[in-house]
């Protein structure tokens, strides 16, 4: 098994790509996505994912809209751009590429 | 008892104990920082304060209005140290290491964080020497005679020291912390409030025990050993020779204290090649061949020539003093900075002190 280091490194570069997936199919708002992601291997924090989104945001990826809920304050519900998706279009199709080229390699 | 400090999370209101109070300071305060340049930081500590309280939420009913520090401290770890997100596509390579932490809390310790814990299984008392021995990677049989050899040497002070690592480190309880046996950081305010909570069911079993005891003896007589009668001249001498002791033993620990949180004795730095421990220890011996006339004279000066003081009641002079020695540093690391720097210093002390001696055991075979 390589070294505990190198899985981080790749799971922290696909954390946002997830987090497009995941806003895609769904208005979501922050507890939702750690939900979503903590039974994979993506677990994630909220000291690690509220700078994401915001960063995300600013980016022009995703946006968000105030919704109240039935229990406690109103909730930011995040949705996609325009700009997030195509921008999860191009990660779909960069991701089976990559996919292809890992399963063709060493054969 | 606890003060409780009122705070506003994102508009809402929640009273914490003190110590949550300031874990959670430290943990907005270090979320601030690390945000510092990010424009959106106001909003994104928002966010966080409101995540914050929804999990308050949870530990609150119409019975409990008050967050405990346990609690915070808990509801700190789930939500994780606040980073930025990595900068551009290298930026994730960068500090992927750091990140193991955060994506997984369960992440093997690093050696240089390891924790100091009590290992019930195979301990002989408390899981002390089992827990000192993982942590400085010795035997415990070493350990073990260290302790004793400590033990004799400082005429029981050792067994002091012993009874406040018992009530200062946690026992490794879960198979988790046991494998670790130092996974986390030693953090003091953890420590601060579990002396607090062992020192009151290690107050109630003594009771117990003393009332059993006092049956006992209602029963049988008093023990063995007559009354000791005090010869006349001890009302004089007494207070002197323990008034001289005592304060040799308050400036004992003063130099101590000094030596460990500054490297230095009041103002006299050390010379570089000697290491703290060294002048520690040596500080200690000093301190009992200065004391041990006085603790003679006084001894002679309590009980007539040839009187032994009684097994019973020297027990119970040392639980009093043992009791009274736990609660000092437990009030004194609520309070002083100092002490709280000292007792956080101190494993670090007596790791340098085990690899010292490892190495020379190591260059000897």
């Amino acid at each position: 098994m390589p070294p505990e280091g190198k899985f981080a490194a790749i799971r922290k570069g696909l954390l946002e790509y997830l987090i497009l997936k995941i806003v895609a199919a769904n208005k979501v708002y922050a507890a939702d996505i750690l939900k979503r992601l903590s039974t994979t291997d993506f677990a994630t924090q909220e000291g690690t994912l509220y700078p994401l989104l915001s960063k995300m945001r600013r980016d022009g990826l995703l946006d968000y809209e105030w919704q109240e809920s039935d229990a406690g304050p109103p909730r930011k519900y995040y949705e996609l751009t325009a700009k997030g998706r195509s921008q999860l279009a191009e990660l779909n199709e960069y991701w089976r590429d990559l996919n292809a080229v890992i399963g063709q390699l060493g054969k | 008892m606890q003060k409780v400090v009122s705070i506003n999370l994102n508009g809402n209101a929640y009273q914490l104990d003190e110590n949550g109070y300031e874990t959670l300071r430290h943990y907005l305060g270090r979320a601030e920082q690390q945000l510092a340049s990010n424009p959106d930081r106001a909003e994104i500590v928002a966010d966080l304060e409101q995540a914050i309280a929804d999990k308050c939420q949870r530990y609150l009913g119409p019975s409990k209005t008050v967050v405990s520090a346990a609690e915070i401290e808990r509801i700190v770890a789930e939500m994780g140290p606040v980073e930025p997100p990595a900068a551009g596509a290298d930026g994730a390579g960068a500090d992927g290491a750091g990140d193991a932490g955060t994506a997984e809390p369960a992440a093997p310790p690093k050696d240089a964080t390891r924790r100091l814990y009590r290992i019930p299984s195979g301990a002989m008392i408390a899981g002390v020497c089992t827990g000192l021995a993982a942590y400085f990677r010795l035997d415990v049989a070493i350990v073990r005679i260290a302790f004793a050899g400590a033990a004799l040497l400082t005429q029981g002070a050792a067994i002091i020291v012993y009874v406040v690592i018992m009530f200062v480190v946690p026992e490794a309880g879960t198979p988790e912390e046991q494998a670790a046996a130092g996974g986390l950081p030693f953090n003091a305010r953890e420590v601060i409030d579990r002396v607090g909570k062992r020192s009151a069911e290690t107050t109630r079993a003594l009771r117990r025990q003393l009332r059993r005891q006092q049956r006992a003896w209602r029963r049988h007589g008093w023990p063995p050993g007559a009354p000791v009668v005090y010869g006349p001249q001890a009302l004089v001498m007494l207070p002197i020779f323990g008034l001289v002791q005592m304060a040799l033993f308050l400036v004992a620990v003063a130099l101590l204290i000094s030596l460990v949180n500054t490297g230095a004795i009041l103002t006299w730095e050390l010379p570089p090649d000697v290491p703290v421990w060294a002048a520690a220890l040596i500080l200690l011996v000093a301190y009992q061949i200065i004391v041990s006339p006085i603790r003679a004279a006084r001894q002679r000066a309590t009980y007539p020539p040839g009187a032994v003081e009684p097994g019973a009641m020297a027990f119970w002079n040392a639980v009093g003093w043992l009791i009274g020695l736990a609660f000092a540093i437990w009030l004194a690391s609520n309070h002083l900075p100092e002490i709280r720097d000292f007792l956080q210093r101190l494993p670090e002390l007596f790791r340098d002190f085990a690899d010292t001696m490892r190495d020379l055991f190591t260059r000897a075979r």
